[in-house]
């Protein structure tokens, strides 16, 4: 249940590392100006092939036909229509790549749920070891790439760290219950939701 | 009595009071409480939180730290509120990036920046040629695999065939995700909101894994382009935003009536940051989910609405500076003749509606109540194959509803070069108004093309509308009316051109702008049919009229979807949320209709003629082995308390689940409570006269000292409005002051539904 907790400290500090690598390229400015014209022919005859022209400014005052257009075609500007817009790719990025690491988490769990566990309940005696590993790696998942070499069972066991395991084995085992409870409701019984 | 924190002690030592319950804490936790799937008795939570806000008022004067609490009190509605908004907003603006990025995967990705859709991707690049078409940085999918362009049949073929394969994965994940991790995730949610609300219990509903699972299946199924929205969703993920934040007040999360305001208030957040319409949300709030809304509630539901927009609108999700991608921004007047047109786009929003409701209700009972229902995974895979399948050729339908909804509102402008903007328009001066001209070949293709997505939308909604993902209806319904509105709007622009020295027509064109405005006749249409499937009014319009801006299309739009309310209702009388309420048995007392039958509570009352009599508890002859072989034996989710058996005086009424609860505890935790304790409902208690004798259980505090009594004569007209306008649970039934009987929300369900010639056994929960 507190899978989600976990999963957003992992994901802030990831995003965290990546908007350390720097801003989108120039290509992707965060700022522009648009000026949308009629399409004309010019009567000295180079064709308008464009009806839209960006350009990006950072200061709004700047944006008028004027500076967009190329100098040939400043005579159809009374009829341009120009607008300053701003935009946020920071803001894009990091929520797409949290989106992208929540979907790949709840896949691999999910992955988990359904090939891992029904073969680990059947051999009780890998139970404990595999759990350790659900745990890692929906609960503490602040660390993934270290996961291998901070496996608890590597390092000397507290009493602490057991009863964490087990704290967090039956809280997973009550969601779980609750989880199958819901989906005989509706898949099974289709009492709800139909 | 306050400083005595054991339950025990407690028991003992509370003879001023009057009601149930002081405080919640002397009380063994789980007292008050009520378990899944069961109603709400809302004037008794109602009534302990009035003793609780007593208690603090009282001990206001005692102390600093008092007195804070007692503000900290006071606020913490408008704070939970503040949250709530707030991260609805951040949720919803996620989504929204998150949707419109996926969307796009299926077409093609930006190469330098895979995190921005097409539209982003373009935003700042010159070479743009048009609004929509693509820039050099927008790499579709046979570009990724080599080939030179798209228009090659072999690119054609890919496109179609990663169309295909994305919109499968997507739905693939979404629908095992939901069935993985949390199957309340699935459908739209409003029915079982509207249920929530009205006092209904259901755990894990709006919890934290339905709010994750929730919100990341409405992107994988509206990016798999499915024909359903993420609005009505988002309903539901703001509710279990106002859910998850009522648990950091225990004001509002230990109670679960005044839960329901803050829950009310989170759906007008929820569509507030769908429609970006504050005010609409508000009113949705009031007129289609919330059943109890005192004006307190109101206001909160305004702030929280507030507050979920001003958030939504500083991530700026969609670049332009708008909280939904397509709001209007033109103000050409309209003309009273058109409101002739107007009223049919309602009539047909209204036939559209009911035919819907019909269809989509039949082929939900069938899914139930057939094999269908086994395979949800399968039934979401055909689903999506076969949208994508028929969707991909028509460009109308390939593109994602919301971006439809979009094109349709637009009017033609100088930079359209879409297929909908090709009218014979000869340009030759740059200082020419835009103004209406002939069809181009371009406007008469692509009124074929919406003609063939009206119909293919028309009919895939209904089958898709049910199934085991998250799905919203607002905008399918709404991309629906959008399409035939434009098609008639262009009709009628047609017409007033050709016809513009017909004195109908001829103050219409001779301005600087075009007769008719198309575009418009879309909006109109998309809010008829979004009235005709809801039966929504005022709040709808609020939603259309903060979506386009203009004060001046409140008359058109009113016109249309009063129109469809009254063509929807007649043919038959219940919204699509109603319909899949009564088509799930939720014990929903719906406050609409009116009952007008003429029979007496005496005939709706249990037990029945034959039955055996009611089981009661006296106050002071019952002992702890009595009490438990009652709770055993019965399954009555309450008993009431008589004087003794004889009399039949009505005492008081308790709750199975207090009384369980009570006395296990008493069991466990109190000295000398053994199997032959007797146990006192009432306040006198004699004075243990045996030494060593069994130590007397008193439980006047879990008792309900003020049930609602009605007498076997009431007419079931009035018992049922006291059912809905005080939010009962149950009210007793005496003769001649001797207890007779007793009368549940599901028993006066059931009656309602037996009046009206249904099944009452389809009134499922308690």
């Amino acid at each position: 249940m507190t899978m989600g907790y976990s999963q957003y400290v992992f994901v802030i500090g990831v995003l965290a590392a990546i908007s350390l690598f720097g801003q989108a390229s120039a290509q992707y400015e965060d700022v522009r100006c648009k000026c949308v014209c009629p399409q004309v022919l010019p009567p000295n005859g180079t064709e308008l092939s464009r009806k839209i022209m960006v350009r990006s400014f950072s200061d709004p005052q700047d944006c008028t036909c004027e500076n967009v257009v190329d100098a040939n075609l400043k005579h159809i500007c009374d009829r341009c229509e120009c607008k300053w817009q701003r935009r946020n790719t920071t803001t894009i990025k990091v929520v797409v790549i949290l989106i992208i690491c929540v979907v790949s988490l709840l896949f691999l769990y999910m992955l988990f749920l359904l090939c891992l566990d029904p073969l680990m309940s059947r051999r009780p005696k890998y139970l404990e070891h595999h759990n350790e590993e659900v745990n890692l790696d929906t609960q503490s998942v602040h660390r993934p790439e270290e996961e291998n070499s901070t496996r608890p069972r590597n390092g000397p066991i507290t009493n602490r760290v057991k009863h964490e395991v087990h704290r967090l084995r039956d809280e997973q085992q009550r969601w779980k219950g609750t989880v199958s409870e819901q989906r005989k409701h509706i898949f099974d019984r289709h009492t709800m939701l139909n | 009595m306050t400083s005595l924190p054991h339950f025990n002690v407690s028991f003992s030592s509370s003879p001023g009071s009057t009601n149930l319950m002081d405080t919640l804490e002397d009380l063994p936790p789980g007292i008050g409480q009520y378990d899944d799937f069961h109603t709400i008795d809302w004037l008794r939570d109602i009534a302990r939180d009035r003793t609780r806000h007593r208690h603090i008022q009282k001990k206001r004067q005692e102390s600093c730290f008092e007195k804070v609490k007692s503000a900290h009190d006071a606020w913490s509605g408008w704070v939970c509120v503040l949250f709530v908004g707030c991260a609805a907003g951040v949720c919803a603006a996620i989504i929204d990036i998150g949707t419109t990025w996926m969307s796009d995967l299926k077409e093609g990705i930006c190469v330098d920046a895979f995190w921005l859709n097409r539209e982003q991707c373009c935003w700042a690049a010159n070479d743009t040629l048009l609004d929509q078409l693509t820039c050099s940085q927008w790499h579709s999918w046979p570009q990724l695999f080599g080939l030179p362009s798209d228009s090659g049949a072999g690119g054609y073929i890919i496109s179609y065939l990663m169309y295909v394969a994305c919109a499968l994965a997507c739905a693939t994940l979404a629908v095992m995700l939901v069935r993985v991790f949390a199957p309340y995730a699935c459908g739209s949610g409003i029915p079982e909101i509207k249920t929530i609300l009205s006092g209904f219990i259901i755990r894990g509903y709006l919890g934290k894994w339905t709010l994750i699972i929730k919100s990341v299946c409405m992107m994988l199924a509206v990016s798999a382009g499915l024909s359903l929205g993420k609005e009505g969703p988002l309903v539901h993920v703001a509710s279990c935003c106002g859910n998850i934040f009522s648990y950091l007040f225990p004001k509002y999360g230990k109670n679960e009536a005044k839960k329901r305001e803050i829950l009310s208030a989170a759906s007008a957040a929820g569509v507030s940051v769908a429609f970006g319409a504050p005010i609409g949300g508000v009113l949705f709030s009031l007129e289609e989910v919330s059943y109890y809304f005192p004006l307190k509630t109101l206001w909160r539901s305004f702030f929280c609405a507030l507050a979920a927009a001003f958030v939504l609108r500083s991530f700026n999700p969609f670049g332009n500076d708008h909280l939904v991608m397509f709001y209007i921004d033109y103000h050409n007047p309209w003309y009273l003749i058109e409101l002739i047109p107007f009223i049919l786009l309602g009539v047909l929003g209204g036939i559209w509606g009911a035919v819907f409701i019909k269809y989509n209700l039949k082929w939900c009972h069938y899914r139930k109540s057939s094999n269908l229902g086994k395979y949800p995974i399968t039934e979401v895979l055909i689903v999506c194959l076969v949208t994508g399948i028929v969707a991909y050729p028509n460009p109308y339908t390939r593109m994602n509803a919301s971006e439809l909804i979009k094109v349709l509102v637009k009017q033609c402008g100088p930079e359209d070069d879409i297929a909908l903007c090709d009218y014979q328009r000869n340009l030759t001066d740059v200082n020419e108004a835009f103004k209406s001209s002939p069809l181009g070949p371009g406007v008469v293709a692509a009124m074929w093309q919406l003609a063939l997505a009206l119909i293919f939308k028309m009919v895939i909604t209904i089958f898709t509308f049910g199934i085991k993902v998250p799905a919203g209806l607002f905008i399918p319904s709404m991309a629906a009316g959008a399409i035939a509105g434009r098609m008639i709007g262009v009709g009628m622009e047609q017409l007033a051109f050709y016809h513009q020295d017909h004195h109908i027509f001829k103050e219409m064109c001779n301005e600087g702008h075009t007769c008719v405005t198309p575009g418009l006749y879309a909006m109109v249409g998309a809010a008829a049919a979004l009235g005709g499937v809801t039966r929504m009014t005022v709040s709808l319009v609020v939603i259309m009229f903060e979506l386009t801006g203009g004060l001046q299309y409140i008359v058109p739009l009113m016109a249309a979807v009063m129109t469809a309310k009254w063509v929807g209702d007649a043919f038959g009388r219940e919204g699509i949320y109603d319909g899949h309420i009564l088509l799930n048995g939720y014990p929903f007392l719906d406050s609409k209709e009116e009952f007008t039958h003429t029979t007496i509570a005496a005939d709706v009352m249990r037990p029945r003629r034959n039955d055996p009599p009611l089981c009661v508890v006296t106050q002071d002859t019952y002992t702890v082995d009595d009490i438990e072989m009652v709770l055993r034996d019965t399954d009555h989710n309450g008993f009431p308390v008589v004087v003794s058996h004889e009399s039949q005086y009505l005492v008081g009424f308790v709750l199975r689940r207090d009384l369980s609860i009570a006395v296990g505890n008493a069991r466990k935790n109190q000295d000398g409570v053994v199997s032959n304790s007797v146990v006192y409902f009432s306040n006198h208690v004699p004075v243990n006269t045996v030494v060593g004798g069994p130590e007397p259980l008193k439980l006047r505090r879990i008792l309900d000292m003020a049930p609602i009594t009605i007498t076997d004569q009431t007419p079931m007209e009035t018992v049922v409005e006291m059912f809905r306008k005080l939010g009962l649970r149950q009210t007793l039934v005496t003769h001649n002051g001797r207890l007779l009987g007793i009368i549940t929300k599901k028993d006066v369900l059931r009656h309602v539904a037996q009046m009206k010639n249904q099944d009452p056994d389809s009134i499922l929960f308690n």
